[in-house]
């Protein structure tokens, strides 16, 4: 019998990027890798992000950044998500790249510069209202910055915004917001050699928007970051496939190892179907280490290999369908799978890493 | 989850709070000593190896796992199934997510960003909400990744200084927003970058309890503190 196992097809994910960094190209490919990357597994997500055709990853934060380190991952490293505890000196000595959204993160920067100057993006909130100086703020932030440039302890090396993909007129708003935020910039002094805005949305539908780097997050993974377009449709492959063996047939109904506790989301029952042999199977029930499903007058018998979701092209359910059978995104589906769950790793000679 | 910190960075703890827990198995134990203790996906989420040693010293005598963690260290195997039987299985009230026992786990998380935001700012994606006037928005470090189901966009309510805050917008994977400006507050939006931020813990102290994030997102609250993500640091506390 195989294991419930989450296999992770680097093929796929290379595919991917490939594909996604050619159609952005000039424009440079990010890879975001954070939350271990979308559930995938940060380090081998990040060799293979880098294999073909991303130069650089998003980390969100530092302790990510440094572990990529830890790693022998030498490319350029985006972390943005900063605490009053973050330990910046590391990132600095770790040559991670800063993004920078306030006065108070200046502040402990360049207050834990020492050896070498720090690699600061800053960043402005054309719209999102998460992080990110409000145009109020900005040529504040924006004169600190240059300040602290020419006493040497940053070199400014972006200006950077994030996406509220609401509609193509309110981003088309907030890409108007993102170039006066450069312009007031340019006019205090502040000359960034790096503008980017992208992500996966903006990144394939707004040529406008690629600026000089994308940050390519979700479509990497072969998920759609459109309500209206599938991940096939856009020539992309999902990465990420749970499968699980039937551990009980009983009076028509089978019983099959993960559960709730796996990350199944139990808001899907009424939707959620599973993959057998290539046929759909409904699922009946959701418990924390287990799920039934509906198997009556099927040949499903114990040792059977179920597929929860995969790339879709063998009868089984998408993430993306996941995510419309629970009211969510596909994103969610696949950053919160099981991480009791081995990762598999499907290339050139399978890797499991637990 | 896990149990030690990395490098410093963003904080975001579940506190598990022993004496609570053993407080709690102590009294089921006084009603019917023959019940087996559901301590399955890692005691949902709070820790079987913390938890079930707890139990085992208080009396309980058979311990429902997950299937492979049926060794733990220092724990005699005996007491421990993957086996459903006809005893009464607990879990709830044993980790105090019934609305009568004591909460076992706080989850916490800290403000990383507080600005002031015009009326009709829209908030995070697709603009799902709008401030209805000028208020002042927080940020704060735990999203869809972290465990935090989007399902609780613009419905979960988290404590910050001793008030009750609704989360406006949609979660992100790794951050969500509060709006600080739309409840009267015991004290006051008087937040700054830093503070700690509550999602559930004791309802007597005016948290919101698990079992209100259950609600919410239309889910058990052992369902969602068993999959809470291994960013979130797990604290031991007696």
């Amino acid at each position: 019998m195989t294991d419930a196992r989450i296999e992770i097809d680097l093929e796929s994910f290379r595919h991917n990027v490939r594909t996604l960094s050619t159609l952005v190209a000039p424009a440079r490919t990010m890879l975001a890798v954070k939350a271990n990357a979308y559930g995938h597994g940060m380090v081998p997500l990040a060799r293979a992000a880098l294999e073909s055709g991303a130069d650089s990853l998003a980390v969100l934060e530092v302790p990510a950044a440094c572990e990529l380190r830890r790693n022998g991952i030498t490319s350029q490293l985006f972390a943005w998500l900063h605490g009053p505890h973050t330990d910046f000196a590391e990132a600095i000595d770790h040559d991670v790249d800063l993004g920078v959204s306030a006065l108070w993160q200046l502040a402990a920067i360049t207050a834990a510069t020492h050896a070498k100057p720090a690699r600061v993006h800053l960043k402005i909130d054309t719209g999102l209202h998460r992080n990110g100086a409000r145009p109020e703020d900005w040529p504040g932030l924006v004169s600190a910055a240059v300040a602290a440039q020419r006493a040497g302890s940053l070199t400014i090396e972006g200006i950077w915004s994030h996406l509220a993909d609401a509609s193509p007129e309110e981003d088309a708003a907030a890409l108007a917001r993102f170039r006066r935020a450069v312009d007031v910039a340019t006019s205090l002094g502040c000359t960034a050699p790096l503008l980017h805005l992208a992500a996966s949305s903006a990144g394939i539908r707004e040529p406008d928007a690629r600026l000089g780097l994308v940050r390519f997050g979700i479509a990497a993974y072969g998920i759609s970051p459109f309500d209206d377009q599938t991940a096939t449709e856009l020539g992309l492959r999902q990465v990420m496939a749970m499968r699980a063996p039937v551990v009980e047939v009983e009076t028509g109904v089978a019983r099959v190892g993960v559960g709730s506790g796996d990350g199944i989301q139990t808001a899907a029952i009424g939707h959620a179907h599973v993959a057998i042999g290539g046929s759909r199977y409904p699922i009946l029930g959701i418990e924390i280490d287990s799920l039934t499903v509906d198997v009556a007058n099927s040949a499903v018998s114990v040792g059977d290999e179920v597929t929860i979701f995969g790339p879709g092209d063998r009868g089984e359910a998408t993430a993306e369908h996941w995510a419309v059978w629970a009211g969510t995104v596909g994103d969610e589906i696949v950053a919160r799978a099981s991480e009791r769950l081995p990762r598999v790793y499907l290339d050139a000679s399978p890797v499991t890493v637990r | 989850m896990a149990t030690r910190g990395s490098a410093a960075g963003l904080r975001r703890t579940a506190h598990i709070d022993r004496s609570a827990f053993r407080t709690n198995v102590s009294r089921l134990l006084e009603d019917d000593d023959s019940f087996v203790l559901d301590a399955r996906a890692d005691a949902y989420g709070h820790g079987a190896s913390t938890l079930i040693p707890i139990a085992l010293e208080a009396g309980v005598g058979t311990i429902r796992v997950s299937p492979g963690a049926t060794k733990l260290p220092g724990i005699r195997p005996e007491a421990l199934t993957t086996a459903s039987s006809t005893r009464r299985l607990i879990a709830d009230a044993a980790y105090g997510v019934d609305g009568l026992s004591r909460p076992v786990m706080s989850l916490s998380a800290e403000v990383v960003a507080v600005k002031p935001a015009h009326a009709g700012a829209g908030v995070s994606y697709g603009y799902s909400y709008r401030t209805p006037a000028e208020t002042t928005l927080a940020l704060v470090a735990l999203g869809y990744a972290d465990g935090i189901p989007r399902l609780a966009s613009n419905r979960a309510r988290v404590w910050i200084r001793g008030g009750l805050y609704p989360l406006v917008g949609r979660i992100a994977m790794d951050q969500f927003v509060v709006d600080l400006g739309t409840e009267a507050s015991v004290s006051g939006p008087d937040v700054v970058v830093g503070d700690v931020v509550i999602l559930f813990g004791d309802a007597a102290a005016g948290h919101p309890a698990a079992s209100d994030w259950a609600v919410w997102t239309q889910r058990g609250a052992l369902e969602l503190t068993a999959n809470l993500g291994s960013r979130i640091v797990r604290v031991d506390h007696d």
